[in-house]
């Protein structure tokens, strides 16, 4: 990282870095700086940063309660157990 | 008929009750467990895959998979982690042997400079609030959608690492990447994904 000459592009490749602080402190430092005086970078690490949060708010089941796997899945899955040990030696 | 004459009383009210039905083999605890579990399981293996049948069929693999090696579940987890993860790699395992279909470039998702470094067009700042985006069950789906929309290669590292939270050893381990591979990929899976919101999120 050229600290004197930050381009933009290169504040884009270190953001995930950034946010997990995982850079050194002077070139944390100079993210810094240049994030406060460049309000596409600024912009583009919050919507970046928003997009991390609802990849995860729409992941967890917890939140989006699933519906019930279909009836004919449930039913092949037993079924397959029923005969499972015919197909598979057991391990012992 | 036999079902009729259990007692009414749950005979799997705990984990360990569930677990210790399993490891004795009684067929009662196999189809409580698929069940309880198969919905919430399902969601996950249609994260990976996004054709159904490939999820129906990986989340099948996972339950003959847990069903063989349950003798072997001693309780350090809790059975839903165990489960969770046994079907995270049937999924990947699916992944790896299905037809692959050549991926989109991921390149026309990510943000374009000019050649001094600076941005080509300008970054508004998202319209929606993320407390209203997060809280929006429409959006959460959308945010789905857009991801499955994902090439696989990016979107894989990106549920692994962002969503089941692996670490960036575990990830390129599974995934045979190198780990500068899976943070690059990671990357640019969330700058695709944020290209992919941005007009739902730039507000009317
Ligand atoms: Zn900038």
């Amino acid at each position: 990282m050229n600290h004197a000459k930050l381009s933009c592009k290169e504040i884009y490749e270190y953001l995930a870095e950034f946010l997990d602080h995982a850079l050194p402190a002077n070139q944390q430092d100079v993210m810094e700086t240049h994030l406060e005086h460049c309000p596409c970078c600024k912009h583009y690490l919050d919507n970046y940063r928003e997009t991390l949060i609802l990849g995860k708010a729409a992941c967890c089941n917890k939140m989006n309660p699933p519906p019930p796997a279909p009836d004919a899945l449930i039913n092949a899955i037993l079924e397959a157990r029923k005969q499972g040990p015919d197909e598979i030696p057991p391990t012992e | 008929m036999e079902s009729f004459q259990r007692p009414l009383a749950d005979p799997f009210v705990t984990e360990a009750e569930l677990v210790q039905g399993l490891q004795s083999g009684d067929p009662a605890a196999f189809e409580r467990l698929v069940r309880d579990y198969s919905g919430r399981l399902l969601a996950v293996a249609r994260r990976f895959l996004t054709q159904e049948q490939d999820a129906q069929d990986a989340l099948q693999d996972a339950f003959l998979s847990a069903f063989r090696s349950i003798s072997r579940f001693e309780g350090n987890s809790q059975l839903s982690t165990w489960l969770h993860r046994i079907v995270v790699n049937a999924s990947l395992m699916k992944l790896r042997t299905r037809r692959r279909k050549p991926e989109k470039p991921i390149d026309d998702l990510l943000p374009q400079f000019s050649g001094n470094g600076h941005r080509d067009g300008h970054e508004p700042a998202w319209a929606v609030t993320i407390d209203t985006a997060v809280n929006d069950r429409e959006i959460r789906e959308l945010v789905r959608t857009k991801i499955a929309e994902l090439p696989e290669s990016y979107r894989t590292v990106l549920l692994l690492r962002d969503i089941e939270q692996m670490s960036t050893e575990e990830t390129a381990e599974v995934l045979e990447l190198t780990p500068g591979a899976v943070k690059t990929r990671l990357h640019r899976a969330r700058q695709a994904l944020k290209t992919l919101l941005d007009p739902h999120m730039q507000g009317a």
